[in-house]
C-alpha cells in the first residue's frame, strides 16, 4: 500500500482546498460553537489502527486545514498494540490520548464496559449510509470505517484457473509456501477474520492452515509487502488496496470467497479523560465528514461511509457480500483466540 | 579541649558544604532514585501482590512451557551470537591490529559503520536481502543455476546470523585495543623455541589477551538477548519467539506488568550470574603479561595470505553495511522498491514525504537527536565526576556511585524500560509522555559504558597540577574546569560519541516509553515496518544513518580516529 501514496496526498490536500471554502460557509451554528471552544483546546492526540500512517497524517492534515489553530498528534499503530499503549496509559494513570479509533470492537466494548468512553452523537452521525449509523446505542463509539476482508493473490504467480475461491481452499497443498497472512494478536483486521473462520471451521482450520506453512507478519498489510516482493503469493488483505493495485496494472486479483467475506465494522470514541473534550468532539464529527472519506478513496480505494462521496473502486459494499458475521461478542474471545494461535503457529 | 572539638566539628561542617560535597549528595541521590527505584520497583511488582507476598505474578510468567521457551531460545541464540560474532571479530581484530594486511583502517571504518547501523536497520535490508523467495541473495542465486534457496533470513539461523553481524564491532574493539598493547616479546620467544606463527598466536597471543575476548563475548551475549528489534521483525513472521518479544507480549490486553516484571528478573538474572563467571573466570588467572606496554610491535608478514585476508574482512564489511546500505538507498529512493533500478522507479517523494508531509517523522528526528545529545553529555558528565570522586578519594562513599553507575550493565534496554514505565510513569513522577523520561532512560542506560571510559581517563591524569590550583586557592569546580576537563577532551568526546550513537539507535529501551510527542526515529520506524512501508522507513534510516555518520565524522577530527578504542 506504499506506492501511490506519496502523490495522494497532495491530491488530496488539492482537492480539499477547493472544498474547504465551501464547507466553511456551511458550517452549522453548533459546529461553529464547538469550533470555538475547541480552539481553547489548541490539540488534541488522537490513537489510530483503523487507517494506515499516510491516510492518518492526510485525515491530520485536512481537519487541520478545515480548522485552522488545532493540531491532531497522530499515534499510529496495530490494533492490538496500540490498545496496548492505551492500556499502558490508563495503567500509568495519565491522559494521552482524546480519540480512539480501531479495528478491533471488542476494545470499545471493553472501554465502555469500564465507563472509559464518553456519549457524544456528532451532528454527521446522522448523515453516514444508514448500514454505518448507530453502532452503539449509547453514541459511545462510532463506525468511522469499513472494510472487507477478501483473498488476494498474485495473477502472474497463480492463473485463475488454480486461484482459490474460498477460504478453505486455502488448506489445498498447492499453495504449500505460497501464503502470507497477518497477525491476531497484532492487527484488528486479522483478529476479527480469526475470529469469523474459527467460528465457521473450528480449530482445525488453522491447523490444517499451518501445514501449508503461511508467513504471518504482524498487520494484515505485511501481506501486500511480502506479494509485492513476491516473497508469496496469496492471502487475506482489505479489499480496497488491493483493488487499487489492479485497477493500476498490478498482478493482482482480489477474490469474494464463496463461504464468506469478513466485514470490518472499525469505529472511534472519545476518552472519558480527555483533557480537550471539545477538540475531540469536533475532530469525531470531522471522522464522519465528506473529507476523511474521500481522502479513505482517494488513498486506499476504501469504504466511503458518506453517500456524497463517490464509490469509484468499484468495490462492493457490506450489504452487497456474502459474509462470516462476527459479533462484538465473539470478539471477546480474541485473547484466548491468541493464546491458541501462538500454541499453534508460534510468533 | 572542648574548643578544639567544636573546631573539629566545624571543619567537618565546612567540608560537607562544600560544593563539591553537595555536588556528590545531591548525585548519589539521583543515582539511587534512577537506579535503585525501578529495581526495587520491579522486584516489588514481581512478588508482591495487593495482599501481600505473591508468587502469582511468577506463575503467570514462568508457569507456560512456551514462556520458558523464549527464555531459553534468547539464550541459544546469545550464546550461539557470541560464539559466531568472536570467531569472526577477533580474527578480523588481529589482522588489523598484528599483521600487515592491506586497508586496515579501512576495515576498521567498517565496524564503526557496522556499530552505527542500528540492528533493527540491518534486519530491514535483510528482509529485502535474504527473503527465501524474492530475497536479492537468493534470486541472484537462482540466477546463477541453482535450485534451492541459498538463506531464509526468517528462521532461527537468520536471527543469528543478523544479530551475530551486529554484534562484531563489539567483540573487535574489546580484542583490538588489548592486541594493540600486547608487545612481541613473548611471541618471539615462542618463534625462537620453534613454534610457528599459528601456534604462537593460538598459544601466545590470544591467552594473553582472554580477558578483552571474554568482555567481548559477554557484551556480544547479553546485546542479542536484549535486543528487540531483530527478533520482532525477523522472528514473528518466522513464528519464532524470544524473551524480549514475550516481554512486549505481557503488555498485550489484559496487560501484566507484574508479570512483565517478574519474567524481567530471569534476564537480570542471567546478566548477573554471566558478569559474575567473567570476573570469577578472570580472577582465577593472571594477565600481568598485558602490562607491557613498553615492548616493541612488530606486524606479522602475511604473506600471499595478505589479500585473501582483506577480502573476507570486506565479505563481513559488505554483509554488514555495503549490502544494507544499497538496499535502504534503493528502497528509500524508490517509489516501489520491488521494482529493484530503474530511472522510472526513482524518486525523492520519500524524502519529502518524511521532511515536510509527515509530522511524526521530522518530530522524531529532532527528538532523536536532542533526546541521545542531552543523555549522553549528561552521562559523561556524571560519569567524570563519579570517577574523579572515586580515584580523588574526595569524599567516602564514592564506591556506592561507582556501583550505582555500573549496576545499569546488569539491566537489559528492555527491563529498563518496564522498570522506568512501572516506576515514574504514574504520579507523583508522571513522566509518561516526557522528553524527561526517554532522556533520563537513555542516560542511566549509556552510564556504564560512559563510567568505564571515564575512569579509564581520570586514571591517566596526574593529580600533580590539581593540587597546584587547589594550593593556588582554586575550589574543586576550578580544578574540573580548568584541568580535568581540557586534559581529558579527547577521551571525552570519544565517550560521548559512543553514547550518544547508543542512544540514537536505541529501540528496546525506548518502546515503553515514547509519547505521542515524544516519538524517537527507532520507534517511528518499528511503526513503519509494521505497515509494510519500507520506501519510508528506508529513507529516514538513511536520514539516521547520514546524521549519525556527520557526527561521527567531526567526533573523529576533535578526538581522533580511534575514538571508539577502549583504552586501558
Amino acid at each position: 500500500m506504499t506506492k501511490w501514496k506519496t502523490l495522494t496526498p497532495l491530491a488530496a490536500v488539492l482537492w480539499l482546498g477547493g472544498t474547504v471554502a465551501v464547507f466553511a460557509q456551511t458550517m452549522s451554528d453548533t459546529t461553529k460553537a464547538l469550533y470555538q471552544a475547541a480552539k481553547k483546546d489548541g490539540e488534541l492526540t488522537w490513537y489510530v489502527s483503523h487507517f494506515g500512517l499516510d491516510n492518518a497524517t492526510a485525515v491530520e492534515q485536512a481537519f487541520y486545514k478545515k480548522y485552522p489553530g488545532i493540531k491532531v498528534n497522530v499515534v499510529r499503530a496495530t490494533a492490538q498494540v496500540i490498545y496496548q499503549r492505551l492500556n499502558q496509559d490508563i495503567l500509568a494513570n495519565t491522559q494521552v490520548a482524546d480519540v480512539y479509533s480501531s479495528t478491533d470492537n471488542a476494545h470499545f466494548v471493553r472501554l465502555k464496559a469500564d465507563g472509559r468512553l464518553l456519549s457524544y452523537r456528532p451532528e454527521n452521525a446522522d448523515k453516514v449510509l444508514p448500514i454505518f449509523q448507530n453502532m452503539d446505542p449509547d453514541n459511545q463509539y462510532h463506525a468511522t470505517s469499513g472494510a472487507i476482508i477478501v483473498i488476494a493473490y498474485r495473477s502472474d504467480k497463480i492463473s485463475a484457473a488454480d486461484a482459490p475461491k474460498s477460504w478453505t481452499d486455502l488448506l489445498d497443498p498447492r499453495f504449500k509456501g505460497k501464503l502470507s497472512f497477518g497477525h491476531p494478536a497484532y492487527s484488528g483486521f486479522v483478529g476479527a477474520w480469526a475470529i469469523a473462520l474459527e467460528k465457521k471451521y473450528g480449530w482445525s482450520y488453522f491447523e490444517k492452515l499451518r501445514a501449508n506453512n503461511p508467513q504471518v507478519g504482524r498487520s494484515i498489510n505485511d501481506v501486500i509487502t511480502m506479494l509485492d516482493a513476491g516473497e508469496r503469493s496469496v492471502g487475506h488483505a482489505g479489499d480496497g488496496p488491493f483493488r487499487k493495485k489492479e485497477i493500476e496494472g498490478a498482478p493482482y486479483r482480489t477474490v469474494f470467497p464463496e463461504d464468506g467475506s469478513v466485514v470490518i465494522l472499525a469505529g472511534s470514541g472519545i476518552l472519558k479523560t480527555s483533557k480537550r473534550p471539545n477538540a475531540a468532539k469536533l475532530f469525531m464529527d470531522f471522522l464522519l465528514d465528506v473529507e476523511p472519506q474521500q481522502i479513505r478513496v482517494d488513498m486506499d480505494m476504501g469504504m466511503p461511509l458518506r453517500p456524497e462521496v463517490k464509490n469509484v473502486r468499484g468495490g462492493k459494499m457490506p450489504n452487497e457480500v456474502n459474509t462470516i458475521p462476527v459479533t462484538d461478542d465473539d470478539l471477546k474471545g480474541l485473547p484466548a483466540l491468541n493464546e491458541r494461535w501462538r500454541s499453534t503457529f508460534g510468533g | 579541649m572542648t574548643q578544639t572539638n567544636s573546631l573539629a566539628g566545624l571543619r567537618r561542617w565546612r567540608r560537607l558544604l562544600d560544593p563539591s560535597t553537595l555536588v556528590l549528595l545531591v548525585l548519589a541521590s539521583a543515582l539511587i532514585l534512577l537506579v535503585g527505584l525501578p529495581l526495587f520497583k520491579l522486584l516489588s511488582l514481581s512478588v508482591l501482590g495487593p495482599n501481600g507476598l505473591t508468587h502469582d505474578p511468577l506463575m503467570t510468567a514462568f508457569g507456560r512451557l512456551r514462556h520458558l521457551e523464549a527464555l531459553g531460545r534468547s539464550l541459544y541464540i546469545g550464546v550461539a551470537v557470541a560464539i559466531i560474532s568472536t570467531m569472526v571479530g577477533v580474527p578480523m581484530a588481529w589482522l588489523v591490529s598484528r599483521s600487515n594486511m592491506p586497508g586496515r583502517n579501512f576495515v576498521t571504518l567498517t565496524v564503526v559503520a557496522t556499530f552505527v547501523m542500528p540492528p533493527y536497520l540491518g534486519a530491514v535490508a535483510w528482509m529485502l536481502l535474504g527473503g527465501p523467495n524474492a530475497g536479492w541473495i537468493n534470486r541472484a542465486w537462482e540466477f546463477l543455476g541453482a535450485e534451492t534457496k541459498l538463506l531464509n533470513i526468517y528462521s532461527m539461523e537468520g536471527i543469528i546470523f543478523l544479530i551475530a553481524l551486529y554484534s562484531i564491532p563489539f567483540n573487535f574493539i574489546f580484542a583490538r585495543s588489548a592486541l594493540d598493547v600486547v608487545s612481541s616479546e613473548l611471541e618471539d620467544a615462542a618463534s625462537i623455541l620453534g613454534a610457528s606463527r599459528f601456534v604462537t598466536t593460538i598459544k601466545i597471543t590470544l591467552p594473553m589477551i582472554w580477558p578483552a575476548i571474554l568482555g567481548g563475548a559477554i557484551i556480544a551475549l547479553l546485546e542479542s538477548i536484549t535486543l528487540f528489534g531483530t527478533p520482532a521483525l525477523l522472528g514473528i513472521p518466522a513464528g519464532i519467539t524470544v524473551a524480549t518479544t514475550q516481554l512486549w507480549q505481557f503488555f498485550e490486553f489484559p496487560p501484566r506488568l507484574d508479570a512483565a516484571a517478574a519474567y524481567s528478573m530471569a534476564l537480570i538474572a542471567v546478566t548477573v550470574l554471566l558478569l559474575w563467571m567473567q570476573r570469577w573466570f578472570l580472577r582465577r588467572k593472571s594477565f600481568t603479561a598485558m602490562t607491557g606496554k613498553g615492548g616493541e610491535r612488530r606486524p606479522v608478514d602475511l604473506g600471499r595470505w595478505r589479500w585473501p585476508a582483506f577480502a573476507a574482512c570486506m565479505t563481513v564489511a559488505a554483509m554488514a553495511v555495503f549490502l544494507p546500505l544499497i538496499v535502504l538507498l534503493q528502497a528509500a529512493f524508490a517509489k516501489a522498491w520491488s521494482r529493484g533500478f530503474s530511472f522510472s522507479n526513482l524518486t525523492l517523494a520519500n524524502f519529502d514525504y518524511l521532511l515536510f508531509k509527515n509530522s511524526s517523522a521530522i518530530g522524531s528526528i529532532w527528538n532523536t537527536f536532542w533526546f541521545s545529545a542531552v543523555a549522553a553529555t549528561a552521562a559523561v558528565a556524571i560519569a567524570l565526576i563519579v570517577a574523579y570522586a572515586q580515584a580523588r578519594r574526595l569524599l567516602p562513599g564514592t564506591g556506592l556511585l561507582q556501583f550505582l553507575c555500573m549496576v545499569p550493565i546488569a539491566i537489559p534496554g528492555i527491563v529498563l524500560a518496564v522498570a522506568f514505565y512501572a516506576t515514574f510513569a504514574p504520579p507523583p513522577f508522571a513522566l509518561y509522555g516526557t522528553a524527561a523520561m526517554l532522556i533520563l532512560a537513555f542516560m542511566i542506560r549509556s552510564l556504564p559504558v560512559a563510567f568505564i571510559n571515564a575512569a579509564a581517563t581520570v586514571k591517566s591524569l596526574n593529580p600533580e597540577m590539581e593540587d597546584a590550583v587547589r594550593i593556588l586557592g582554586g575550589s574543586r569546580a576550578t580544578v574540573m574546569r580548568k584541568v580535568v576537563v581540557p586534559l581529558t577532551k579527547g577521551g571525552l568526546i570519544g565517550s560521548w560519541l559512543l553514547v550518544f550513537i547508543a542512544a540514537t539507535r536505541e529501540l528496546s529501551t525506548a518502546i515503553f516509553l515514547t509519547g505521542p510527542k515524544t516519538k524517537v526515529m527507532s520507534i517511528v520506524m518499528l511503526d513503519l515496518s509494521e505497515e509494510g512501508n519500507f520506501e519510508v522507513l528506508s529513507a529516514l534510516g538513511v536520514l539516521l544513518l547520514a546524521t549519525a555518520w556527520i557526527v561521527v565524522w567531526v567526533g573523529q577530527r576533535v578526538a581522533g580516529r580511534d575514538f571508539m578504542l577502549r583504552r586501558p
